[in-house]
């Protein structure tokens, strides 16, 4: 592991409310080298997803929070960043994968349009032109059909089909960083897998890092390389997820592991006849 | 499932045009509306070919004839054929209706999801000013504004239109809030689309169904509203036809030639019925919400 990619220092973000501001994340650093699948996992409401917006210099629309701390995207200071310069930032050489790919993109609007859309954005392409690169990131996701694709609205996808439309947006401009927020929670098991593998893989190919917002500890140990444990703000634990997971030295660790399903529930479970 | 096992596409495209038909055909009062407005849009456009006479020609021999198989609708105070004078009546109208509904619509639309997607001051301002036009009575404001700007069809058509706006403001700004908070507006964000682009793509197109329904409601609104107001003087100027106006002229003959006012009223009457029954038609396909089974 050589250059660090991603950054945060000391990051501190609360929302004012009504009675007082929310400290959504307190104080938290923590690192992606280049290269690397970092996991961020913790419970809801543990900071997880506003930690990894700042990352992008974004809040959720319609919040003023207050930030200190630093968060360093490529050796730039994206706190300091005007919002010009953060949207040729992002997409290009940060991207998100959001949450729900089943609401990820816009009902309204076919998804060549969509894909192109990015590749437009951040690269000077014809219409025609980004519509193949387009074409071409599908089929590379895996996708058989992907004129077909192209022409459809996304309400005529299924959710893996979406998922792979939403990581080749992702993947449009060959982005050094990846901030997957969740990326296979609305999916099931099988198309979970495939997603993660078509992820990693890519990543890898690219020698682009990911930073893995998750709670599913499946997840992490099947991609991650290193882990970061998030609880109410901060982090409580980091390191290698193997050792992590079998010998978690935080209490609130242990407690995750032990919420696993598979860890309690094997014990009560009777054998099928 | 292995990696390179490729996955292929499997609905295909459904609804479309030959859904929105099938809603419409099974519904007799939308067609209703349906042909009403077809057959008012075809007369206001084909006027010159339909009127029998010049609507302008003066005829002071035949004044005031009552209906004829020379004038199918008679004549009025100076011997001009008032089939003729409806026919382009319907036309002025339907036109300052169609003005008002698109000066309405699309300022109202813009600020609206604009006023939403910014929120915070610039929305509270937004909203402010909408309330404050909205607080007042909509016909004596178009009155006062029309009889400040001087009596015509075009600055009737601007006054009742600006006060238009904030209903579809209000409507934009709502849709726009829930919008805003969608994923893929987030995503997109991600992706680095600038604000504007975010506003057309995602807030707009998005809320453009809620809006052509408000509209298509409006217009029958607007249109009487737009009668109203040439009724008593303030839109089209004599000699220009327009129904308002033709029935307020008649207005002093409605004792002995009555149809002098009757028809051009009904006029008025069955068309913004249609476009009520159509409105509701176009509500029923593009918010399936509210769809009856």
């Amino acid at each position: 592991m050589n250059e660090c990619v991603v950054e945060i220092k000391e990051l501190r973000v609360s929302f004012p409310g009504f009675g007082g501001s929310v400290e959504a994340v307190r104080g938290i650093s923590l690192e992606v080298f280049q290269g690397e699948i970092v996991g961020l996992v913790g419970e809801s409401g543990s900071g997880k997803s506003v930690s990894a917006l700042t990352a992008l210099g974004m809040f959720p629309l319609g919040t003023k929070p207050q930030v200190s701390g630093s968060v360093t995207v490529l050796g730039k200071d994206v706190l300091s960043m005007s919002e010009r310069q953060l949207e040729s930032l992002r997409g290009s050489q940060i991207a998100l994968v959001p949450q729900e790919p089943l609401t990820s993109l816009n009902p309204t609007i076919r998804v060549g349009r969509q894909l192109s859309a990015v590749i437009r954005a951040h690269r000077s392409e014809s219409a025609q032109r980004a519509m193949e690169i387009g074409t071409e990131l599908l089929s590379e996701m895996m996708i058989e059909d992907p004129l077909r694709v192209m022409g459809a609205y996304p309400f005529e996808l299924s959710g893996g089909l979406r998922q792979r439309v939403v990581l080749a947006m992702a993947f449009a401009c060959n982005p050094k960083v990846l901030i997957a927020d969740e990326p296979t929670s609305a999916l099931d098991v099988t198309v979970q897998k495939e997603v993660l593998d078509l992820l990693a893989a890519r990543a890898r190919a690219s020698g682009a890092s990911i930073l893995m917002i998750t709670h599913d500890m499946g997840v992490v140990r099947y991609i991650c390389d290193r882990l970061y444990v998030m609880l109410d703000g901060r982090i409580v634990e980091s390191g290698d997820p193997d050792r992590l997971l079998s010998h978690p030295e935080h209490a609130y660790t242990k407690r995750l592991l032990n919420a696993l399903p598979e860890r309690t529930a094997r014990r009560h479970l009777l054998p099928v006849e | 499932m292995p990696l390179d096992t490729p996955v292929t596409l499997a609905s295909s495209n459904v609804g479309g045009w030959s859904y929105i038909w099938y809603q419409i055909r099974h519904s007799p009062l939308v067609i209703l509306g349906l042909a009403i407005v077809v057959a008012m849009l075809a007369i206001a456009l084909l006027a010159p070919l339909l009127a029998p006479y010049d609507p302008y020609a003066v005829s002071l021999d035949d004044r005031l004839l009552p209906p004829s198989a020379a004038h199918w609708a008679g004549t009025d105070e100076i011997g001009r054929d008032l089939l003729s004078r409806i026919i382009y009546g319907a036309r002025a109208s339907l036109a300052v209706a169609l003005a008002i509904v698109t000066i309405a619509a699309s300022l109202g639309t813009l600020l609206g999801s604009f006023s939403g997607l910014a929120g915070g001051r610039i929305d509270a301002v937004i909203m402010r000013l909408t309330d404050t036009v909205m607080a007042l009575p909509g016909l004596v404001i178009a009155l006062a504004m029309t009889a400040a700007l001087g009596p015509s069809l075009v600055n009737l058509a601007l006054a009742l239109g600006i006060l238009g706006v904030p209903f579809y403001t209000r409507l934009a700004r709502g849709q726009a809030l829930g919008l805003r908070q969608m994923q893929y507006v987030l995503a997109s964000r991600a992706m680095g689309a600038s604000t504007s682009y975010v506003l057309r793509r995602h807030i707009v197109s998005n809320l453009l169904s809620t809006m052509v329904v408000f509209a298509s409601m409006h217009i029958s609104g607007a249109l009487l509203a737009a009668a109203a107001l040439s009724f008593i003087g303030l839109g089209a100027q004599p000699p220009t036809a327009e129904l308002g106006a033709l029935i307020n002229v008649g207005r002093a003959y409605i004792q002995d030639e009555w149809w002098y006012s009757l028809i051009p009223g009904l006029v008025v009457v069955v068309s913004a019925l249609g476009f009520n029954l159509l409105g509701d038609g176009i509500r029923d396909v593009l918010d399936p919400k509210s769809r009856k089974k």
